[in-house]
Order: C-alpha cells, then structure tokens, then sequence
C-alpha cells in the first residue's frame, strides 16, 4: 500500500472548514470531533514548520497518532529558536475534555457550550498557523 | 511569597533531584523542560502502574515553582516527538538533573560546536562583553600584520547591527556588491550561489604593498555602491537571524547557515587565515562565534568591574555546562585592550588579577597532585588563557584611519605590535614560513 506523506497544513484548513459547516447546519456531535481534528493538524503543521516533526514520510511511528487532547498540553515543551515566541498556544487546554473515541458516544455529551469552547480552540489554533503560513514558516 | 524566575528553577530542581531516587525511579529518562515562557515541567520516559505518588510529587513541584508551574507530567508514550525530548541537543544535566531550556535566542552559548567542512583555515574571533573597546582597530592592525607575513587573510565583518569593521578597511567606492545579511537573504530561499559569495568579498589597499593581502566580506554592500544600488539594509538584517528551510525541507538554524557561508566563503575565496568581527554583548551571533565556529577567541576587556561581571556571568554558564565549557576554554585568550597610557604596570597588575580570579572561579579546574590533567594555571604563567594579550591606549591611535595611514608605523608597533604577534603565534600554529620574521617587523 502506498503510503502518502502527511500535509498537515492543507488537513487543518480543510477540516476547519468541514467543522464550521456542520455547525452552521447545527450538526454538533461531527463539528465538535472535526474541531479537535483541525486544532491537532493546525499544531502539528506548525511543528513541521518549525522543524520539530520530519516534514516527509510516512507517520509510520505510533507517536505521531497523538490527538489534540494530548498535543495541546504537550505542544509548548516543544516551541523554541527564533521568532517561536509567536506561535505559543495557551497554557488552559481547550481540549482537555476531548477524546477522539468520543465519535462512537451517543448525542448526550455534545452540548452548545462545549462546542463553543472547542470551536474557539480551533480558531486560535488555525490563526497561528496562518500567521506561520504568513512568516513563511510553514510551507 | 511571589516566586522569582530563578527561584523557581532552583526550587523544582532540588525537588526533582530527591524524587529521582525515590518516586521518579526506574521510570526511565526523566527532563525537566522549561519553556519559553519559563514554566516548569517534567517529562517521564514511562508511565507508572501507580499514578498516586506521582501526583502528589506533581503537587509539591508545582507549589514549589508558583506561576512558572507548566502542566502535569507528560509521558514518553503520549509523546508526539519523543527525540525532540529525550534526544534534544539542547538536552543537558544541572546538578544532576537533566534540562532542556526552550528559548527564544541564546541556545548556541551551550551547542555543540559545528561541523566545518575540513580543511579550513584557522579562524581567530575578535569578541568583547562590552563595544567601544578597540576592537575593529586591532583587527585592522592584526590583518595587516599578518598580510605583511605574506599571509591571505579573510576577514568577515559579523557586526550586523552596527557595522564598522569593513569601513575601516574599504575606501568609499571599493565595497563589495554583496555582503553577510545578503547572503543570509539568499540563503533563505536556497539561492546564496558561488556567485554571490564571489561578489560578498572586495580587497582592501591596506594590504597594498605587502607580499599577503586582505580580502573583506562587509555586513552588507556598499550603500549606493555600484553593485546594489538599491540595497535595503534594515529589511534584510530584520530577516537575518531567522532559522531557514533547506532544500529537504529540514530546518536549518541560523547557526548552521552562518557556518555554511563561512565554509563558501572559505572554499570559494581561499584564505589562510580568517578573522572575524563578532558582535558584543550577550548576542547570538557571539554566541555562535565563541563556541562553535572559532578556533580562537580574542576577548577584549578593559579593567573595569562591568567587564569582568559580563564575563563572569557568560563563564558561569559554560561552568554549569562542563562538557561545553571543556571544549570552548582552551580556546579562549583575554586581551587587555586600551591599556592607559600613565601607570600601566599597576593597571595591568591589577588586570591580571581580576583576569585569574575570573578563570580560577569558574572555568579552571582545582588541581593537585593527584590530578596532574586539571586544567589550572599559575597567575603569571604566560600560555594561560587568562593570561592578557595587551594593547597600548595612546591619544594618536583615537585619530587613527587605517587607509590614510593618519598614525605612524612606530605608533602602531608601540600600541599594538605586542598583541599583533603573540595573537598570530595563538591563531597561526607556529612553524609556518613567515612566523619568525615577525619580531623585526612593523605592524
């Protein structure tokens, strides 16, 4: 099977946008999961950029399939070198009550408040990788 | 009690430092990262079975470091880069705790030192804690003695932020097409060719009438020169520092592009010595200069307790660094720049002094006679790196304009002529060609 390599940045915006149109036709549960998505892609294509993921190949290593749940809080130990200081996210995790096994729960979980929140976590998440897209940081 | 930046570092460390033996045991490598924003956290190879002790270790180091607390533990199986943790270059042991700082600028005072493509010249920096100490004008005297030694010298102007070195050495209208921040602009989009560094370089007439000769890479072009009439300086130099993709895509730091430009300017223009102007202070490209690119460094100071509390501050972090400091001290050597011109022995007697106590406090190891390898010297021993090489202040040098020639040979040889000689018998091995003619010499 051909493996194709990761293009986290195009991942992000792509599923960012999916998110908001399924919250604008009031399809909470599926925005809610595609936020997290976006945030983790939006994160991730930043540390491509700044060089602390391989930027090709294969995410063949199991470490790689790490959800926003767990790169938000992680993401800052990473950020370093010149002109990081910009794409710091903040310190509270947006995403500490997202899990992506939450796909498969019934409809109970998914209220108006908690998508607010993870929409807003997407949304920074998707500014600072503009902004590196803009720095020309990330490719 | 509001918990200061440095308090909070020392207080998580002593905490870390006796739960090693006890709750963080055989749960395998174990670093204490501290972000850009300064905040503490712990990174643990393994998970224990039994969170309930690590939790409340969590607890007593996050009490310990107040606002700099950053987060529960993270574990080395949730990690999304486990070698940008556990196999960082940054990665290094304070008081037997293994650290790694993430920061914004300053990281290579502690890197390793960089690959150079082999053979390459001896590179000799010219460095001061603080400017205004002489430094460009004992480079332009070192330059030109060294090219009356027949020797092909290469200097490299690093002072980006204000550039003075290649003013000196090039008359108006004989700069350069190019310079340093347009490599570094070049560079940045894979395109800083054999070209350009070709047209980086421009010889300087101070070398005019020696058997060597003076080739000088300025920061940039020359302002309305000939090459880049048009040239914008500041939108450049903004842009220099930057971390770059390669071709591969990798990131490449700007400590690795200013030593590929040295490597191209060294393979393209061939000199046998290279001496470069690195910025003062605290700043990164010194950073780069003294530990990772030079062969020998040049550290201006005059005897004043400012200078020597910069040093301190900057051998202090070597200190707490041992395998840094161990490869950076032998290649370090004081120079005793602007030595007034009434009372010079009790000013030197002085200087001397303090340049000891700052070695022996911090990067000179405690010998006896059981350790015969420390690296220790006597004051008065005259190969030690605290040991000064000296420059004459005298009012006729304030004058001085290397290319009108505005101070005698004589002046020059009583002021610097000393330095000139022993800093070529430091940079340039002796047992060259030219070496033993440099005694009878003017500078």
């Amino acid at each position: 099977m051909n493996v194709v390599p990761p293009n986290f940045r195009m991942a992000a915006q792509r599923t960012y946008r999916d998110a908001a149109h399924l919250e604008d036709g009031n399809r909470i549960a599926n925005a809610d999961h595609l936020y997290g998505l976006a945030a983790e892609c939006a994160l991730k294509a930043i540390l491509v950029g700044l060089g602390v993921i391989p930027p090709s190949g294969p995410p063949q290593n199991s470490s790689w399939r790490k959800h926003i749940d767990s790169v938000w809080g992680q993401y800052s130990t990473y950020v370093s070198g010149h002109h990081s200081s910009s794409y710091l996210v903040t310190s509270a995790n947006p995403f500490a009550d997202w899990a992506a096994a939450h796909r498969y729960e019934d409809g109970a979980l998914f209220t108006p408040a908690r998508l607010r929140a993870h929409s807003a976590g997407a949304l920074d998440a998707g500014l600072l990788l503009e902004q590196a897209i803009l720095d020309g940081v990330v490719a | 009690m509001t918990i200061r930046f440095d308090v909070a570092m020392r207080g998580y460390l002593d905490v870390v430092r006796a739960a090693l033996g006890a709750e963080l045991a055989g749960l395998g490598q174990v670093v204490v990262v501290r972000d850009l924003r300064g905040r503490l956290r712990l990174v643990i190879e393994k998970r224990p079975l039994d969170r309930t002790l690590l939790d409340a270790l969590h607890q007593r180091l996050s009490d310990s470091v107040g606002a700099f607390a950053g987060g529960a533990p993270l574990w080395g199986e949730d990690l999304l880069a486990p070698a940008a943790i556990f196999g960082a270059v940054d990665l290094c042991k304070v008081d037997g705790v293994a650290v790694l700082e993430r920061t914004a600028m300053g990281a290579d005072w502690t890197r390793p030192a960089l690959p150079n493509e082999a053979p390459r010249p001896p590179r000799g920096t010219l460095y001061g804690i603080k400017g205004g100490v002489g430094r460009s004008l004992a480079l332009c005297v070192w330059a030109h003695h060294l090219a009356k030694l027949g020797k092909k010298v290469l200097v490299v102007d690093l002072d980006l932020e204000s550039p003075g070195v290649s003013s000196s050495l090039l008359p108006v209208g004989a700069g350069s097409s190019f310079g340093v921040v347009d490599w570094l602009a070049e560079d940045a989009v894979s395109q800083a060719d054999d070209e350009l560094v070709r047209l980086m370089v421009a010889p300087s007439p101070l070398a005019d009438g020696t058997s060597g000769s003076i080739l000088v890479a300025p920061c940039g072009s020359e302002p309305g020169g000939a090459g880049a009439p048009e040239s914008d300086y500041l939108a450049k130099l903004s842009r220099a520092y930057i971390d770059a993709p390669s071709g591969d895509g990798r990131v490449v730091t700007f400590a690795e592009r200013l030593a590929r430009m040295l490597d191209r300017l060294e393979s393209v223009h061939k000199p046998e010595v290279v001496l470069l102007d690195s910025r003062a202070g605290l700043h990164d490209v010194a950073a780069i200069t003294l530990t990772r690119l030079s062969s020998m460094s040049f550290l201006f100071a005059m005897g004043t307790a400012q200078t020597w509390a910069g040093y301190r501050t900057l051998f202090r972090q070597w200190q707490r660094q041992p395998e840094v400091g161990k490869r950076v001290r032998e290649r370090l050597r004081i120079v005793a720049a602007q030595v007034p011109e009434t009372e010079r022995d009790a000013y030197l007697e002085r200087f001397e002094l303090d340049a000891y106590s700052l070695f022996s406090d911090t990067l000179y190891e405690q010998a006896g006679p059981d350790r015969p390898e420390a690296f220790n010297f006597d004051i008065e021993s005259r190969d030690a790196p605290h040991y000064r090489l000296p420059i004459y202040w005298s009012r006729a040098l304030q004058d001085w304009n290397p290319l009108h020639r505005t101070v005698t040979d004589g002046q020059l040889q009583s002021a610097l002529g000393e330095f000139a000689k022993e800093a070529t018998d430091l940079l340039v091995k002796p047992g060259g060609d030219h070496e033993s003619e440099s005694d009878s010499e003017g500078i």
